[in-house]
């Protein structure tokens, strides 16, 4: 009986700590700058809501994913490639929304981690993958495009559902719309491994 | 027979020794390492079960209440995964483990993983329906039915889940003991379906699992290795092992009151292996207990010649096999056990006995040294067996035996099990390994005894029935 509750405590503590680490490290909490370049002293995470290990969606502005038992208060090594840091010149763009930058000089294309999503045993999809992949292209902290390079074989829709959804939240944390859960989940963190890029 | 009988306890002290006394090296304690090794290869199989959830995981995505629970599922999902081919391994009575872990610590892990196993499986099910539930914005049981009827072979997870938690229910003591023991036990074989109708869904639908990879080969090798196992020990072994050795009953004899001993013989006997301490799983092949097999230990050391198993009749089988023809075949499985004199890491030994308990001690005497003490616990002189051979034990190997008998509350059982009564009968208590076999009530207390006695834990050999 003592062995079953250690046990248990065990895995419950490991399962939060194992969660906790993997938390770690989202650039601002799955939210990027919507509004261009920030106030180079905000520092990044200025608007968006660190995110903790236990992945509650805080919406303070603190300037870094830190959280109880954060790794660092410096913030995600991402964070010295964003405007303000190492550009040579605050790039004064004012785009605001979804609309795309008209200088493409500071755009970046980030390839985001391939998620595995769904079963790729199907019938009719031999070399279909199960994983999902997007591609993104930034400006400054503003994502112009999403583009998915990987797509699991069913449903095929997810992604198209997705994007523009993404697109105009300028987040990875836009939900399930599709019904997918296992797709649109798997979408939506190679989306934010990209944007934890940036 | 002066000596049984109460009052107790009564000394018999043997302090002639004749010749040279031989030195013996200090024992080496066999199966130490062996140990180590399983105990540090279960834990490196059990990180490589969540590591295969961490590397398939984008660092820095999980984020907000659905996808933490989802993540919280799969985490869980792997461990439950591992814990249930551990489970089944552990009973695949393989002599790679059997040989290497005691009855009694295989079947307290069983007991502990399989509480740990269906409240993994439970949480993991109700992880991931209320991840998935809160993520995609529906209700529970909408999730629910998206999940079964939506995702490839959920149907049979969720019958394997039904297996495992009425397994699970059943195997609660108090539930267990209200049951013949046969039936419970072909109702708690069913757990092997939990098996075959859960993993189809941890490869197809497991994220890290159905993608090809490292981790899905990995995770199938293992689930191979262990049906491997399986038919291993419970099908080619025992066969192998029985056209060998071709057993047949060749004597049964009267002990004592409701006690009896079998007598096997068979071929090449030394070629068994076997050890004093150790048992087998019989099955005697008569028209009406053929379907079932029991354990019992030896009762005497294996001598190539016959082997010995001697029995209580407490039920209806048992009550059945005193009447066992000479001729009857035997089909075996083991030797099992650790009870063996090579696992001791002192010299000298104590052995606590408890009513039929004393089969494996007797069986054991034979293979310890001289100084050996014996304390045999028996409710009443009608039950000691074996006095003439124990006597000629203890002329011959320097044995001292303590009869200890009576109800526990009789002055002599009183007396002796204390601390202070247990003392003074065996001084150098803590410089012994202790082998202890009889009824659960009776090692218990006597573990506290010796726990109060200061004998180290890995001097206490355990052998419950």
């Amino acid at each position: 009986m003592r062995r079953i509750i250690l046990g248990l405590i065990g895995t419950v503590l490991g399962t939060a700590l194992l969660l906790g680490l993997k938390a770690q490290g989202s650039s601002v909490g799955g939210t990027v700058a919507a509004t261009g370049p920030q106030d180079p002293a905000a520092g990044p995470g200025a608007t968006g809501g660190p995110p903790g290990p236990g992945g509650q969606p805080g919406a303070s502005g603190q300037p870094a994913p830190g959280a109880p038992g954060g790794p660092a208060p410096t913030g995600p090594p991402g964070a010295t490639t964003g405007p303000g840091g190492t550009s040579p010149s605050a790039h004064p763009t004012t785009t605001t929304g979804t609309t795309p930058p008209t200088t493409t000089t500071q755009s970046r294309t980030i390839t985001g981690t391939a998620v595995a999503a769904r079963t790729a045993k199907s019938p009719n999809c031999g070399e279909c993958s199960g994983s999902m992949q997007v591609r993104i292209v930034v400006t400054g902290k503003h994502i112009d495009s999403i583009s998915t390079i990987q797509q699991s074989n069913r449903p095929l829709n997810t992604a198209s559902k997705l994007t523009p959804l993404a697109l105009s939240a300028q987040s990875s944390n836009v939900g399930n719309v599709s019904g997918a859960t296992y797709s649109a989940l798997a979408w939506e963190q190679s989306l934010q491994s990209a944007i934890n890029q940036i | 027979m002066r000596a049984v009988g109460p009052p107790p306890p009564v000394r018999r002290s043997h302090s002639t020794t004749f010749g040279p006394t031989a030195r013996v090296a200090r024992p080496q304690a066999r199966g130490r390492w062996a140990r180590r090794w399983l105990t540090l290869g279960f834990w490196a199989g059990l990180a490589a079960s969540v590591g295969i959830w961490w590397l398939g995981t984008p660092q820095g995505t999980i984020d907000g209440t659905g996808p933490v629970l989802i993540e919280a599922a799969r985490i869980t999902g792997m461990l439950a995964g591992y814990f249930l081919l551990i489970q089944i391994l552990l009973m695949t009575r393989v002599g790679w483990l059997d040989r290497r872990l005691s009855a009694n610590d295989l079947l307290r892990l069983h007991r502990d993983l399989g509480a740990m196993l269906t409240i993994l499986v439970l949480t993991h099910a109700s992880l991931f329906i209320v991840g998935s539930a809160k993520y995609d914005g529906s209700s529970l049981f909408a999730e629910t039915k998206t999940i079964v009827t939506g995702y490839p072979d959920m149907i049979s997870a969720l019958v394997a889940t039904g297996f495992l938690v009425g397994v699970a229910l059943l195997a609660i003591r108090s539930v267990r003991l209200i049951m013949p023991y046969e039936l419970w036990y072909y109702l708690h074989m069913t757990s092997y379906l939990v098996l075959l109708l859960g993993y189809g869904h941890q490869f197809a639908a497991g994220r890290d699992l159905s993608q090809p990879g490292p981790a899905r080969y990995a995770w199938a090798a293992l689930t191979l290795f262990v049906v491997v196992c399986l038919i291993w020990g419970r099908v080619i072994a025992p066969i192998r092992l029985n056209l060998r050795h071709r057993l047949r009953v060749a004597d049964v004899t009267h002990e004592g009151t409701d006690m009896f001993s079998v007598y096997v013989r068979g071929r090449d006997l030394h070629g068994l292996q076997a050890r004093a301490g150790q048992f087998f799983r019989w099955r005697f092949m008569t028209g009406n207990g053929w379907w079932q097999a029991h354990p019992f230990s030896l009762s005497a050391a294996p001598n190539g010649q016959w082997l010995r198993l001697t029995i209580k009749a407490v039920g209806h089988h048992t009550e059945q096999l005193k009447w066992l023809r000479p001729g009857v075949r035997v089909l075996v499985e083991g030797p099992s056990g650790v009870f063996t004199a090579d696992r001791r890491i002192r010299h000298r030994a104590l052995l606590i006995a408890g009513g039929s308990g004393i089969a494996p001690i007797r069986a054991l005497l034979e293979e310890l040294p001289r100084g050996t003490i014996v304390v045999y616990r028996a409710s009443s002189p009608e039950d000691i067996i074996f006095t003439d051979e124990l006597e000629w034990l203890a002329e011959s190997r320097d044995l001292e035996i303590f009869y200890v008998v009576g109800s526990r509350t009789d002055p002599g059982p009183r007396e002796v099990m204390t601390p202070k009564g247990m003392r003074r009968l065996v001084p150098d208590v803590s410089r012994r390994d202790v082998y202890l076999c009889g009824p659960p009530g009776l090692i218990e207390a006597s573990v506290g005894i010796l726990r109060r006695l200061r004998v180290p834990k890995k001097q206490i050999h355990l052998d419950p029935f």
